[in-house]
């Protein structure tokens, strides 16, 4: 079942109208029950894993909080009497408890997301080298992985790194601590939740609020606007073009790669807002994904704007620690004293980025497509750091004015271009035919303006419905991009064109919509 | 405040107190500010350490200095 399904679409709605009629004290109770009919309904198996992983993070991160209280008790009741050696001592080996637990969490979880997800791809890669010695083969698991396992163990793992760090006191009551884990709307796709701003919001009650259920439907019906629409009458040309990489020009092939970059970002931005819009609708305010990503001028504030909730985790949770570990510090150190003062500022930075973007590609998909695009990405933004000065004396010679309309436009192009090119990658079918289709757009490129070039066998009225879609969405951005809150500036519009507005983007999306699940599959990121 | 104005030549850091919070520091530049730190001042910030709090303003990193030098 997906989200856009009318079928979630009335589970979600019979499930806010019950949900205020349940008092405030038991509603998280209702949610979690909620949330597990959800994740029955996608398959039985699914529950042992999750929850291992509520069991894992219940006991873990009491075990952490009781150690850290035990120290304080200490600490606070001989603090005349230790030293200060001695409280420095104490307070590392409790440390060195809490990380123990800690790694007991983090190791169980992203061993079951390892093993799950990536446990055949491992196999194949090592019977590849299996066969080469002549060695027979090692089966597949058979065993699927349970849905949502790479944004839950995400979000699970994130919950105990702040438990660590003393940010949040951990739940005591598994079931609490399950609802946090399988709340319902953002299962499939994300976002990917912080504790300390969903936890409160999920486990308080609240009381039915005509403006967040506004605001809610409104978010709802645009992100069902951009998914129908925009993102799957979209599909079926980029489908086609990669499908049949090998008879096209590099041209279309190129054409193509444009077309999947607001193909994804309509299919993943529109899932976001129907996240956003039914968790609105019970009073519960996420963590926005997309902060207008096509406005970037780089491709760092890029991955600044997209799928904000996976870049921020893997900022604050791989990038800072392997960026001032020991390792890092001290070769950084080693490189100023014998090389450059510059080497100290760069070299963590560097090391951290290169971890950070391998895994954000294997977190993709265990392929390596996916793994070469997230290794593509990060030499793009290391290439960045390392020539950052080059690159600023290279402007002063220029004359060029970063302030600058011209020089902002000519950054979001380039940026639009590059997130562009990289979709070889998952616009394929395989890490070969990536390297057949990035052939193709240098070495056969033919650019040729006919219908059949631009976009092969696709539907024109499809197209139209599409580009029509694209413009109202740009507008829609600008508008955000400048003013902030689009629901905000509405309310301020009389209630004849608010109501005349979403009349008809409901008028468009149900006559332009593209509803064939069979040719558009679910959302892209559910494969994630 | 030497190792900041280093940094960030442009920012007037006795001013601003929201270096994180509005993004006047990025994650590149705090990663540089915490190796500078360490070294200068003979302390060494954590993983727990790392929370827009303690860097949002030059009075919060002192503190933050001022505690890691207490431990």
């Amino acid at each position: 079942m997906s989200v856009n399904q009318l079928a979630f679409l009335l589970l979600a709605g019979v499930s806010v109208f019950l949900y205020y009629l349940i008092p405030k004290k038991y509603q998280w109770m209702f949610l979690l029950f909620v949330s597990l009919f959800f994740y029955w309904l996608m398959g039985v198996h699914n529950f042992v894993y999750i929850i291992l992983t509520c069991l894992s993070l219940t006991w873990g991160t009491q075990r952490m909080f009781r150690c850290s209280q035990a120290l304080d008790a200490e600490l606070k009741e001989k603090k005349a009497v230790l030293s200060r050696v001695e409280r420095k001592e104490k307070k590392e080996k409790a440390k060195k408890i809490c990380r123990r637990w800690l790694t007991g969490i983090i190791v169980l979880n992203l061993g079951m997301l390892l093993g799950l997800k990536y446990g055949n791809f491992f196999i194949d890669n090592l019977n590849r080298w299996l066969n080469l010695l002549g060695i027979s083969n090692i089966n597949h698991l058979g065993v699927a992985a349970p849905l949502g396992i790479s944004y839950y163990t995400l979000q699970a793992v994130g919950y105990a790194l702040e438990v660590y760090k003393g940010k949040v006191h951990p739940e005591k009551n598994p079931l609490k601590v399950l609802l946090f884990v399988t709340y319902y709307p953002q299962m499939t796709q994300g976002p990917i939740g912080r504790y300390p701003q969903m936890a409160p919001q999920l486990f308080e009650g609240h009381s039915f609020s005509l403006d967040n259920f506004s605001i809610g439907c409104q978010r709802i019906l645009w992100g069902l606007f951009k998914k129908a629409v925009i993102a799957d009458n979209l599909k079926p040309l980029v489908n086609s073009i990669f499908l049949n990489y090998d008879q096209v020009s590099g041209f279309t092939l190129f054409m193509g790669c444009i077309y999947m970059v607001f193909q994804m970002y309509a299919d993943f931005s529109g899932y976001s807002d129907l996240v956003c819009g039914i968790s609105g609708l019970y009073g519960i305010n996420m963590m926005e994904n997309f902060k207008r990503p096509f406005f970037s001028q780089s491709l760092g504030e890029y991955w600044r704007r997209w799928h904000i909730s996976l870049s921020s985790w893997f900022r604050d949770y791989v990038f800072y620690p392997a960026s001032i570990s020991k390792g890092a510090l001290w070769f950084g150190r080693v490189g100023k004293r014998f090389f450059s003062p510059r080497i100290k500022k760069i070299f963590p930075v560097v090391y951290a980025m290169a971890i950070v973007w391998f895994c954000t590609g294997l977190w993709h998909d265990a392929s390596w497509r996916y793994i070469l695009w997230g290794v593509a990405n990060g030499v793009i933004l290391i290439a960045g750091v390392i020539l950052e000065p080059w690159l600023k004396k290279a402007k002063d010679i220029l004359h060029i004015r970063e302030s600058s309309k011209v020089w902002k436009a000519f950054c979001m192009l380039r940026t639009f271009l590059i997130v562009a090119l990289l979709k070889v990658f998952p616009g394929a079918g395989s890490t070969g035919q990536s390297f057949d289709v990035i052939k193709k757009i240098l070495l056969d490129f033919r650019p040729e303006i006919s219908y059949a070039s631009l976009f092969m066998d696709a539907d024109w009225y499809r197209l139209i419905f599409a580009f029509t879609g694209l413009c109202l969405f740009l507008i829609v951005s600008t508008i955000q991009e400048k003013q902030g809150c689009v629901s905000v500036c509405l309310e301020r519009k009389p209630l004849i064109l608010r109501w005349g507005i979403y009349l008809v983007i409901l008028g468009l999306l149900v006559y332009t919509g593209n509803f064939d699940t069979a040719v558009t599959g679910g959302f892209e990121y559910a494969q994630f | 405040m030497n190792i900041l104005s280093e940094l960030r030549p442009e920012v007037d850091f006795e001013k601003e107190d929201r270096l994180i919070d509005n993004g006047v520091l990025d994650s590149f530049d705090l990663v540089s500010l915490i190796g500078e730190m360490n070294d200068e001042f003979e302390v060494e910030i954590d993983f727990d350490d790392i929370e827009p709090e303690n860097f949002n303003s030059v009075q919060a990193m002192v503190k933050l200095i001022e505690r890691l030098k207490e431990e």
